[in-house]
């Protein structure tokens, strides 16, 4: 076989990141191949198994409007799920979905094996070819070599990893895979930076040593979804509980902190905040007793129970004796060991926005290689970097998402504009503009583009487009429609229970009392639209409720735009501002960006150094 | 099109007994050696920071003049750049020699406030001390210099910074509970929140309660002394400038009939107008200077009302002062010595004096001083706040309370949040600073979460 001149794009990895990569590039025409260390652990949530949650629910609505697979493949098998915070408002409503692990790989697997264009191979890759500092193929572990102008790494925690637990620590990739250890050093000696995150799981537990009377049940949502096409046709089927620690639980792990890595200290310090392990929650908060531990299967065709809250990587016994204590917990038994799993990353200063090497023409990386956590960050910058290869290879222009657009774009610019201290994870609060980007109008902000790349068919494309255009109609009836403060108009409201009126109002105006419900109108005299489902109208009342703010919003992201334009003078030499740190001065001087815009997205460059450069610029 | 160039300008009046010139930018001391050659001139000299130098300003055509040079190297200079600072004798063709040669080596004049400008970008100074250093040269007594120093100093700065962390604290609450449904962050009480947010809100407005002391401390009081022709107001006015021997100016006033006069009461700053007086014609009061005087009147903040209380005929003075009824005045009965039965007890509308003998001037002087600055705080607490802090001060209050409007209307904690990161905005463009990351490093630090 000629394999040497066939592919256009190689994927090296096929977690959440490279399947987006491989699916996205061999879409849109690309002979593409994508190669993994073990074809049977294609999509593995080595972790928590569930997709989605504050910030992360945000990026999965928006891949699936992009046309990216994340979306439909949990839509299909996930066996609990439940919508977050839906009262705490709009912008930080956030669907979670527990997934059936296994189910969850078959149907990706499946999805990739009948994808046109796309190759999937066994191998370990180990080398990096690379000219010039362009990129020309890959050389795996066996001697086998691949060309193609285009290679995205996708390597996850793979890279150079190392267990550890307790004081015991060996080279290995999650879950007793293999770990790739020749790849690190081919990036080395092709002069890339690389630094190390940790990162830890809780132990698993059988089902049936768990007494579910001391735990409560969970409640899950129905007809919920993320994509457009699957949602709400699967229904929950395995519930999750809710158990808590106590004094004991915290006793036991204060007593036995010697054993704990991160006290031994033979692991980087250099952790994700926002998972701590019980030994770092203990050790920060020791007087919190009660800590929560949610209770979630694995999937129906096993046994495992995850332990969310419970992170450590203690030595075995201690695991034990910590996990019994607990209420309900007396007789568990554990399956898998907590662990925890350091591993090699680049820092993402190094990426152009495109998600392409700064210094290699033709090498991408996206996912936790590019010091990211979760599956759901992985899977869209393998979407970014998917789809710019392949924008790359027919000269065309780059996928830019702004951060004003979606939390796909405040991912983008923040991985190469931020320096990262620990594994970024995206969050409501990292998005200024959250009220507008909520992932329910996600298909309006994304459709456009979906459609635009070839990813999302005529048929998706224009439901959508109908659902928009049907919403503006009928917010733009509501606007102009009239009540008049009437007897009979201030009669109905008092048979509804609201206050009366002493002006006229629109009817957008009335449905902002909390009492009045859409059907409530037709007393006034409105005609009511029946071909709009709840949904849509939950969207309208958003939208109406909230427009006092979103146009607030509105106002700052043209604000925005404007400053996205602003030009810097030729030849401004930044090098001479010394309120910039060197990192942003090197950077800006190397990359020599036009506009405000262009300098916003430099490596190293925040918002404070947007400032300064402005006072310079303008004088003020 | 922009570069960070080196610049010079004057530091001192070009035309002194001796003169002074700053340059800053990279190529100080490169400049330096080619104007300036040092005593003992050694090939190379290595100039050493901070050391003064006596030596010779010298151009393409020659010695200019002799003097001193210091050279500072960045960071440790007042912009943060390399500078040196020479000086010279002060005439101006020697200035004009020195500039021009320091011009000839590439460098350009300074704008306005441009060593100050760039020590702020150089992060030298925040925002408020840079602002500070600009009053210096606006003040005029000793209290406001001294509330100056507090700002260049960073009380100001330190302050802001307190009521900053505080919202931070708030904000960084909401965000766990917002962005960690899962764990019980209890952060989200809207009653926690709006007390907290109030108790921000009083602490500012304190802040802007002393500002009137500021105005005050900053600018002085204007004093109108008003009454009937040769009531003395003139020789009052002398009078108490003599009585204080920090006489600033005592120059004629822009309108002929208006003499001014500044004196200094314990520290704060007062400033007369001497109007003429009013003038009786054919049994009235002459209209248009009393509509002049009223009109002076209603821009000061106390009027003196002088009256010759040696005259038999008070009427015309009780019918004058019953115009000033409006106005915040003292009535000071002058001439107390051509009388030799004083009826009424000084009260406290009213006061005896005599210009002449200067009896009651004392009491004069602290009337003056209660009448004007009564209640108000002039202590060393309260900071100098110019318009455009205190614009940023009360945009701040503002948010804050569209804040307690959304939780009031029912609104959920992401809109909340929108008002609450603009008054963090405000606040940090106070200082000058913007930072991002705080937030979360609050979030994490403070709360239990994650799993």
């Amino acid at each position: 076989m000629n394999s040497k001149d066939k592919y256009e794009i190689l994927v090296v990895g096929l977690g959440h990141a490279g399947c987006e990569a491989a699916l996205v590039a061999s879409r849109r025409g690309h002979k593409t191949a994508a190669f993994s260390i073990n074809l049977d652990n294609i999509a593995m949530m080595p972790c928590n198994p569930s997709i989605g949650g504050p910030g992360k629910s945000h990026l999965v609505y928006e891949l699936s409007a992009y046309g990216g697979e994340m979306g439909r493949n949990i839509d299909n098998c996930f066996i609990h799920a439940r919508m977050l915070n839906e009262s705490r408002g709009p912008a930080v409503y956030s669907l979670r979905m527990q997934a059936d692990k296994k189910a969850y790989q078959y149907r990706m697997r499946k999805v990739l094996e009948g994808q046109e264009n796309l190759d999937l191979i066994e191998a370990e890759v180990a080398e990096l070819m690379i000219k010039n500092d362009v990129i020309y193929g890959i050389r795996c572990a066996d001697g086998r070599e691949f060309n193609a102008p285009c290679v995205i790494l996708a390597t996850g925690t793979f890279l150079g990893s190392r267990i550890i637990i307790g004081k015991t620590s060996y080279i290995g990739g999650p879950h007793n895979e293999l770990s790739a250890t020749k790849l690190s050093d081919s990036l080395r000696n092709a002069g890339l930076q690389l630094d190390r995150f940790q990162t830890a799981t809780p132990p698993r537990v059988r089902r049936e040593s768990l007494d579910y009377s001391k735990f409560s049940e969970l409640p899950c949502d129905d007809n919920v979804g993320f994509s457009i096409k699957y949602k709400g046709t699967r229904h929950c089927n395995i519930p999750s509980y809710l158990a808590y620690t106590n004094e004991d639980t915290i006793k036991i792990v204060q007593d036995n902190l010697q054993n704990s890595p991160i006290v031994i200290g033979n692991i980087t310090d250099s952790g994700p905040r926002y998972c701590p392990s019980i030994d770092r929650k203990v050790i920060k908060f020791p007087k919190n007793l009660r800590q929560q531990i949610f209770i979630e299967p694995e999937g129906e065709n096993s046994e495992e129970i995850y332990l969310q809250g419970l992170t450590t990587s203690m030595p075995a016994d201690i695991q034990e004796k910590i996990i019994r204590t607990v209420s309900g917990f007396e007789r568990a038994e554990i399956m898998r060991y907590g662990y925890a799993i350091e591993y090699d990353y680049l820092p993402p200063g190094q990426l152009k926005i495109t998600m392409e090497n700064r210094n290699i023409k033709g090498l991408y990386s996206a996912g936790q290689i590019n010091g990211t956590s979760g599956y759901e960050e992985a899977a869209v910058q393998g979407f970014v970097a998917g789809l710019n290869a392949t924008l790359f290879l027919e000269n065309k222009e780059p996928f830019i998402p702004a951060r004003f657009e979606s939390y796909i774009g405040v991912l983008v610019e923040d991985l190469v504009t931020r320096t990262i201290v620990e594994p970024y994870r995206m969050m409501t609060s990292r998005a200024e503009f959250r009220l507008s980007l909520r992932q329910d109008n996600a298909d309006k902000r994304c459709i456009d583009d979906g459609y635009k790349y070839g990813l999302i068919d005529k048929e998706i494309y224009s439901r959508v487009k109908n659902k928009y255009y049907a919403i503006d109609k009928e917010l733009g009836v509501l606007a102009e429609f009239k009540i008049n403060p009437n007897k009979e108009n201030n009669k109905i409201l008092d048979q509804i229970g609201s206050v009366p009126i002493k002006k006229t109002y629109f009817a957008k105006d009335i449905l902002n009392r909390k009492e009045i419900k859409y059907p409530d109108l037709k007393k006034f005299g409105y005609e009511l639209n029946s071909d709009i489902p709840q949904e849509w109208l939950d969207i309208i009342l958003t939208e109406i409720k909230y427009s006092g703010y979103l146009c607030r919003q509105q106002k700052q992201i043209e604000r925005l735009r404007k400053l996205e334009d602003y030009k810097i003078p030729e030849g401004f030499d930044f090098s001479k501002i010394k309120a910039l740190s060197n990192e942003a001065k090197d950077n800006l001087h190397r990359e020599c960006p036009n506009t405000i815009g262009e300098a916003a997205r430099v490596c190293g460059v925040n918002i404070n150094d947007i400032s300064i450069i402005l006072n310079y610029i303008t004088g003020k | 099109m922009f570069t960070s160039d080196t610049i010079v300008s004057f530091i001192t009046s070009c035309n002194g007994p001796v003169s002074g010139i700053r340059v800053s930018g990279d190529k100080s001391l490169e400049v330096l050696k080619k104007i300036f050659v040092p005593e003992y001139k050694k090939k190379d000299i290595k100039f050493i920071a901070r050391k003064v130098y006596l030596g010779d300003f010298v151009s393409e055509n020659g010695f200019i003049d002799q003097g001193t040079a210091v050279f500072f190297k960045g960071p440790a200079s007042y912009t943060g750049e390399d500078c040196f600072e020479i000086f010279f004798h002060g005439t101006p063709l020697i200035s004009r020699l020195i500039v021009n040669s320091i011009i000839l080596n590439g460098v350009r004049v300074a704008d306005a406030g441009e060593f100050t400008r760039r020590s702020f970008l150089n992060s030298k100074i925040d925002l408020l001390q840079a602002e500070a250093i600009s009053e210096i040269y606006q003040t005029r007594n000793e209290k406001a210099l001294s509330l100056v120093y507090n700002n260049l100093k960073g009380t100001f700065s330190k302050e802001i910074n307190e009521i900053r962390d505080t919202l931070v604290g708030v904000i960084s609450g909401i965000e766990a509970y917002l962005d960690f449904p899962e764990d019980e962050v209890e952060a989200g009480n809207t009653k926690t929140i709006s007390l907290e947010v109030k108790s921000i809100q009083k602490i500012i407005r304190d802040i802007l309660k002393n500002r009137e002391s500021c105005d005050y401390i900053r600018n002085g009081y204007r004093i109108a002394l008003f009454g009937m022709v040769n009531s003395g107001k003139s020789s009052i006015l002398n009078q108490l400038l003599k009585e204080d021997r920090a006489i600033i100016t005592n120059i004629p006033g822009t309108t002929r009939d208006i003499i001014e006069g500044e004196i200094s009461i314990k520290g704060i700053l007062y400033r007369f107008f001497d109007m003429a007086g009013m003038r009786l014609t054919s049994d009235t009061i002459e209209k248009i200077g009393i509509k002049k005087a009223l009109k002076m009147a209603k821009t000061s903040d106390l009027i003196l009302f002088v009256t010759d209380i040696s005259l038999e005929d008070q009427e015309l003075n009780l019918k004058l002062e019953k115009k000033l009824k409006k106005y915040k005045h003292l009535t000071v009965k002058n001439k107390c010595d051509l009388k030799k039965s004083v009826e009424n007890e000084n009260s406290s509308t009213e006061l005896l004096i005599s210009a002449k003998t200067g009896v009651g001037f004392d009491e004069l002087v602290e009337k003056i001083y209660s009448l004007t600055v009564g209640d108000l705080k002039m202590d060393d607490e309260i900071f100098l706040i110019n318009e455009r802090q205190k614009s940023h001060l009360l945009q701040t209050i503002e948010s804050l309370d569209l804040s307690l409007e959304t939780i009031k209307n029912g609104y959920t904690l992401d809109c909340v949040s929108v008002d609450l990161y603009d008054a963090l905005n405000y606040l940090k463009e106070i200082i000058g600073e913007i930072s991002t990351e705080d937030i979360l490093d609050r979030v994490f630090s403070t709360f239990c979460i994650g799993k």
